[in-house]
């Protein structure tokens, strides 16, 4: 992610208090150890006491402290609805194919970063390709942010493919770091021949909520030049001489379209909430729409 | 309606699918990354798992298209079309005026065209008559069927008979219009135009004539006889064209007078020459050269020439010029002295003082030149001054020597009794007179012009009566001399002469061959518009283009 397209921190903290109540409806409910811990919220065990704020509500007036410090005071709870998520970003060599499409994802996982931070949920960061690119375990506050986005800078796409890279995509490799009954937000352009339909059902089973964010180039298709040409793919390596007329791109496009279908039968299968955008979209309306479809 | 003229030429499209097989193996000019190959697999050119064939570079398909279009340029494609213009090309060269059965072949072929057209039923209404040797000469018939024969002129014409020295100059074959349908009247007794009609894209050919016997008169030429100046010497050039031996009687006329004649043996294709001296009066202005009895082709058995340039100069001598002088002009056979006010030479001697620096010889004791003449003719421009011998006495005891190639000047060698001077024998000098002969610094002849009424003027200073000159048998030489370099030309070696192309007598009619035009030339009536430029030309531009997008792909792979 370049310094020219950080995000301005006030548009985040706007998206964060527009996307709470959303991502409240998207955390899976029930019970488990995966609460938050020392968050003031609804919740029955006691966290602490605070001067009371206009606004507050006078049920949770601690009587007896505010009569003792002749000031009124608030009691407050541990806060039981925050969870713990991990957003895996697909850091691939395809995912620079076509201006911005990289940016766009970058964004997008910042922005969820952000909010859920905001909302007092741990979040991790995971960077796959073909293997485990970045990680950064689950954590809480400004900070983990900080070093969220730091990972994402650090992580350049175009490493993670060519001849070597032997296979693409390998979504299964988040498996592992993934918590047990954690939430997931994948965010990728699912450009394997499979959809990665069989990384999506193994982690579908150990995810408690799972949400897939498709980012396509503004054409996908869209190869310069006519006649006979060597496309080679950007993960693999693996070469294929095609004729660049108008009919092969459309037909192209087409194979693009029936992928795009593909995966979004898998999520609605699996249960994942799927999004699918185009670079060059903005991100805080992507999001919006994805939480909102979802809640 | 259209066709080929070369169609074994397509038998190269077979070659087209050797094209595209060549382009399976065109390697790719550039190469793109993508995110996903798999999106590409069902439009990918490699063989896929369970097919053995390779697809080939689209770009085939363009490439077999210029093939395809070049073939078809080389086979010559044309497209037939009626005609509405027939341009008929009258062979009226001197064979064609013969005659047969008291008919000329002209007239002969006139009929059989008007047969010809008058028998077409469908075809051309315009019809034009051109003569073959004098194409600026043509005829346009509103009514092909009224074809008549006077209308087309009964004599040949000087380029066809008198003058005909050098080959007809036909008009290009391949310059015939392609508008118009061409056909030949001829009687193909002529090699110029039965070459001719091979290369013409003629669509008929109407031959007339049988006769090939003829013999002609080609040539007639006139000189000066040098021992009697009232006579000159003849020569005729007979040949017989011929199949067989003919005997005939050559007579020789002026005007009206018989002025002498000589029998004739010719075998056949036999070319001869016969002499004559013949006496010729001051008013005759004409011979003429004439077979006896005349053969079919009557044109050719006479031959006329004009012999005034062969009449002797009218000149008019001063009163001052002396016996010597006016002996050698007297006796010279191309002068004829005169009284008259304005002859064509003139002479004019006048006396005066020897210029200072004139070489005499050491024993004349009188430095005296005693005569200036000047001759003075009524037109022309002297060229230069010819001698048979190389030196002249000029004055006793001296000579002058006449070199045209020394260009020093030499000081008397008295020991030797001999003097050499330069001669200068240069071109004439513009504006300036040209000095013909010098001794030391001093002029001896020189030659001016005037102008337009006197143009040349002849001045010499050597004396012209001093007897050690004037016996010399040099002195009437270097009088002639003087007489043509003020005319201009020599006159003693004046000759007229005219001629005919002796192939020109030739009548025998000879087959032509048929010509590749012939054969590519589609009925008459209609007309081939070759196509081969346009496939050419559309070949072209789809090649420009295939160039244009080979180099923006490469430029496209640079950058990219």
């Amino acid at each position: 992610m370049d310094n020219e397209t950080v995000i301005d921190e006030a548009r985040l903290r706007r998206f964060a208090r527009l996307a709470a109540p959303l991502l409240r409806g998207h955390v899976a409910q029930g019970p488990g150890p995966h609460a938050a811990r020392n968050r003031p919220g609804p919740g029955l065990e006691f966290l602490d006491l605070r001067n009371y704020a206009p606004g507050d509500d006078i049920r949770h007036i601690d009587w007896h402290q505010s009569s003792r410090r002749q000031q009124p005071m608030i009691r407050r709870y541990r806060d039981e609805s925050a969870a713990d998520w991990f957003l895996c970003l697909d850091g691939s060599a395809s995912m620079i194919s076509g201006d911005g499409k990289w940016t766009l994802a970058a964004h997008l996982t910042a922005a969820l970063a952000y909010s859920l931070l905001h909302a007092g949920h741990r979040v991790a960061l995971i960077i796959f390709a073909n293997q485990i690119a970045g990680f950064c375990r689950l954590g809480r506050g400004a900070h983990q942010l900080a070093k969220l986005i730091k990972l994402m800078r650090a992580h350049d796409p175009e490493k993670f493919g060519g001849t070597d890279a032997m296979n693409g995509s390998n979504l299964g490799l988040c498996q592992d770091a993934l918590s047990p009954m954690a939430n997931a937000f994948i965010v990728s352009d699912f450009l394997t021949p499979d959809a990665m339909e069989k990384d999506l059902k193994a982690l579908r089973a150990r995810a408690s909520s799972l949400s897939a964010i498709q980012v396509f180039a503004a054409d996908e298709a869209a190869v310069p030049g006519r006649g006979l040409a060597t496309l080679y793919d950007m993960e693999t390596g693996k070469a294929r001489r095609v004729d660049l007329s108008s009919q092969s791109r459309a037909q192209a496009s087409a194979t693009l379209q029936r992928h795009r279908k593909k995966l979004q039968h898998i999520c609605r299968s699996l249960a994942v909430r799927w999004t699918n955008c185009t670079a060059g979209q903005d991100w805080e309306r992507i999001l919006l729409d994805h939480l909102h479809t979802a809640r | 309606m259209a066709g080929f003229f070369n169609p074994l030429w397509l038998l190269a499209l077979a070659l087209l699918p050797l094209v595209r097989w060549l382009h399976r193996w065109h390697a790719p000019l550039s190469s793109w990354p993508v995110a996903a190959i798999f999106i590409w697999r069902e439009t990918s050119a490699d063989a896929a798992a369970g097919e053995t064939k390779r697809k080939p570079d689209p770009a085939w398909r363009r490439r077999a298209v210029i093939v395809a279009l070049l073939v078809i340029a080389l086979a010559g494609p044309y497209r037939q079309s009626e005609l509405s213009d027939l341009t008929v090309w009258i062979d009226d060269s001197l064979s064609m005026y013969s005659t047969e059965n008291d008919t000329t072949r002209l007239a002969l072929g006139m009929n059989a065209l008007a047969l010809e057209l008058s028998e077409e039923t469908s075809g051309p209404d315009r019809v034009s008559l051109r003569s073959l040797t004098n194409p600026g000469r043509s005829q346009l018939l509103h009514d092909r069927r009224r074809i008549a024969v006077p209308d087309w002129p009964p004599s040949p014409s000087d380029r066809t008979s008198a003058g005909a020295g050098t080959t007809m100059d036909l008009p290009p074959p391949a310059l015939l219009s392609t508008d118009s349908i061409h056909w030949l009247v001829t009687d193909s007794a002529s090699d110029a135009v039965r070459q001719w009609a091979t290369r013409a894209a003629l669509a008929r050919i109407i031959q007339v004539g049988k006769n090939t016997e003829n013999a002609g008169v080609f040539r007639l030429a006139a000189g000066r006889n040098l021992q009697q100046s009232d006579q000159v010497d003849v020569l005729v050039g007979v040949v017989n064209q011929g199949l067989r031996t003919i005997s005939r009687d050559l007579q020789l006329h002026d005007g009206n007078r018989l002025l002498g004649h000589k029998p004739l043996l010719l075998e056949p294709g036999q070319e001869t020459y016969l002499r004559f001296q013949v006496p010729i009066a001051p008013e005759t202005a004409a011979l003429r050269a004439r077979m006896s009895p005349p053969d079919t082709l009557s044109a050719d058995d006479e031959l006329g020439l004009d012999i005034r340039p062969l009449q002797p100069l009218p000149t008019r001598l001063g009163k001052n010029c002396g016996e010597a002088l006016y002996r050698a002009i007297d006796t010279h056979p191309a002068l004829m002295l005169t009284g008259k006010v304005r002859p064509e030479l003139t002479i004019e001697c006048m006396t005066s003082t020897a210029p200072a620096g004139l070489p005499v010889a050491p024993a004349d004791p009188a430095p005296v030149v005693s005569t200036l003449p000047a001759w003075l003719p009524v037109a022309g421009s002297a060229q230069d001054i010819s001698l048979q011998k190389p030196w002249i006495a000029v004055t006793g005891g001296s000579r002058i020597l006449f070199t045209a190639a020394q260009t020093e000047t030499h000081a008397p060698d008295q020991k030797q009794d001999t003097a050499t001077f330069d001669s200068r024998l240069q071109p004439a000098l513009a504006g300036a007179d040209q000095v013909l002969l010098r001794a030391g610094e001093v002029p001896l002849v020189v030659r001016r012009i005037t102008g337009e009424d006197r143009p040349v003027v002849v001045e010499t200073n050597i004396d012209m009566t001093r007897p050690a000159f004037t016996r010399q048998p040099e002195f009437a030489a270097f009088v002639a001399a003087l007489v043509d370099l003020t005319v201009g030309h020599h006159l003693l070696e004046e000759t007229v002469s005219t001629a005919r192309n002796p192939e020109a007598s030739i009548i025998a009619p000879a087959s032509i061959p048929p010509g590749e035009k012939h054969q590519a030339m589609p009925v008459a009536g209609k007309t081939a518009g070759s196509l081969s430029t346009l496939f050419l030309i559309a070949a072209l531009l789809l090649l420009a283009a295939d160039t244009i997008l080979l180099w923006r792909a490469q430029q496209g792979a640079h950058r990219a």
